[in-house]
């Protein structure tokens, strides 16, 4: 389990999730791969119609970009969270201490 | 402008809808549909596939096969020729292509066909392979289609306008009466508003009457030169206007693309929301039918609850006259022209049942091809009811 990278460009300092080929803030092409960092749950849902309830979540990073996750127990809409990735591909939301 | 001064005009002469079908029978094809839709616009039109030298064509569904093989299979010999990937939004966008072939001269009788056969397996492959971002970050979650996405959306919808689960429920109610004047919508039982508070939730607070129903079916639409031999009655395309990725996915997906170029076709088509007839917007969901009617300039005072309750269900505006996708289904990628065929049917006095006394001015919004978060692409056009001399 990783922490999730996303994109940051190495001109202006814009981030982007997902990986983008053009800087969205300057065009420009160099963008580096960095730690997603801190965010906060903006709003959460659970699909109902699965095996298992599935909680996801929209998370706002503090560095900008916004990301779809898999809410983890004791998160949920205004929790402070860190982002994950499992080796499968799925991105959790992990609580953080405020 | 849509017609350049000089330039051929181009109208719609016919449309034409396959039966939409939850159960298809075994053996059905995405071509099958597709020209089963084909044929009953050619007839509407009163035109022979041998006067047809243009094809546009956007499917999920009909790979291996490309345009060139269903323009083969069809036996039509063409000098213009378009797929289209774009989904919700591809019935305006292929209306915008065949419209300015036929104004270059490129084309003069172009056939627009979308449609789909989705069954349960392929459908879920094209739900977790959308696209890169959706295949690499939204499956693996996994996600439930793109309802888990706009049950986000529609709670932000719901905030910013003070609205409640009983509101989004008006507009589903009012748009199942409209089906059941509709032979071809997949749900033409009427609803009342328990039927739908209490149906099923999906994905919180999105319930089963929000989310669309999956059906094979396909639709079509003809494009030709003002001045082609078919039926006397036809469409005149006023105004029409296509954006792409306006905001980057990085906003709160209640603004599509059309609220920057609404300004622009009510001044080519030189009239407003409040001379319009009859209005189709794209409805994958409630809370996007509302924000499209909003980027357009349907809500004046931003008072988008009166908007439902005032005149939505009323029927003081005409909303949605099949039963929209909601009502009728979502076959793929016709979602994106069944607007634009139900506007045809109005216009030209064909809707039967659900007919709309005098209609003779349409909107049709196209809205679609969800990148990350919610649609990129979005598309309206204007359209009139003429009468060829």
């Amino acid at each position: 389990m990783n922490e999730l990278e996303i994109q940051r460009c190495q001109q202006c300092g814009t981030s982007a999730f997902p990986d983008r080929l053009w800087c969205p803030g300057c065009g420009a092409g160099e963008l580096r791969h960095t730690p997603a960092g801190p965010g906060r749950v903006e709003e959460e849902t659970t699909l109902r119609r699965s095996a298992q309830a599935v909680r996801l979540g929209t998370v706002r990073l503090d560095a900008g970009p916004l990301v779809i996750a898999r809410l983890a127990n004791l998160t949920g809409a205004g929790t402070q969270v860190r982002l994950e990735r499992t080796t499968e591909g799925t991105i959790w939301a992990r609580a953080t201490p405020d | 402008m849509v017609s350049a001064q000089g330039a051929t005009q181009a109208v719609i002469t016919g449309c034409g809808e396959s039966p939409y079908t939850r159960h298809p029978p075994a053996g059905t094809t995405t071509s099958q549909v597709l020209a089963d839709a084909g044929a009953r616009a050619l007839t509407r039109a009163g035109l022979e596939p041998s006067a047809l030298d243009g094809l546009a064509v956007s499917s999920f569904s009909l790979a291996p096969d490309h345009a060139v093989d269903l323009a083969w299979r069809l036996g039509l010999r063409l000098r213009w020729l378009m797929q289209d990937t774009n989904g919700g939004a591809s019935g305006i966008n292929m209306l915008q292509h065949a419209a300015r072939a036929v104004q270059a001269g490129d084309g003069r009788a172009i056939l627009v066909l979308a449609g789909d056969h989705l069954p349960r397996d392929r459908f879920q492959d094209l739900v977790d392979n959308y696209n890169s971002a959706t295949s690499e970050h939204l499956a693996p979650l996994p996600f439930g289609g793109p309802n888990s996405l706009f049950a986000m959306l529609t709670q932000r919808h719901a905030a910013a306008h003070g609205l409640q689960r009983e509101d989004y429920g008006a507009l589903v109610v009012a748009q199942r009466e409209w089906a059941a004047g509709n032979p071809g919508a997949a749900y033409r039982d009427r609803m009342s508003l328990d039927d739908y508070l209490n149906a099923p939730v999906v994905a919180d607070p999105l319930c089963v009457y929000d989310c669309v129903p999956v059906v094979t079916g396909a639709d079509a639409v003809i494009v030709c030169a003002l001045d082609e031999p078919t039926n006397n009655k036809a469409v005149a395309i006023r105004a029409l206007a296509m954006s792409v990725n306006p905001d980057d996915q990085q906003g709160d997906g209640l603004r599509t693309g059309l609220a920057d170029v609404a300004d622009d076709l009510w001044r080519d088509a030189g009239t407003g929301p409040g001379e319009i007839d009859v209005t189709m917007v794209y409805d994958d969901y409630p809370a996007m039918a509302l924000v499209q009617l909003a980027d357009l300039g349907y809500v004046g005072d931003g008072d988008v609850r009166a908007l439902i309750h005032e005149r939505i269900a009323t029927r003081q505006l005409a909303v949605n006259t099949s039963g929209g996708q909601l009502s009728a289904g979502q076959a793929g990628a016709a979602g994106g022209l069944h607007g634009v065929v139900e506007a045809v049917h109005q216009l030209l006095g064909e809707a039967g049942e659900r007919q709309v006394a005098g209609a003779h001015t349409a909107l049709v919004a196209g809205y679609g091809m969800v990148c990350y978060r919610y649609g990129a692409g979005a598309g309206a056009t204007i359209l009139e009811a003429i009468r060829r001399t």
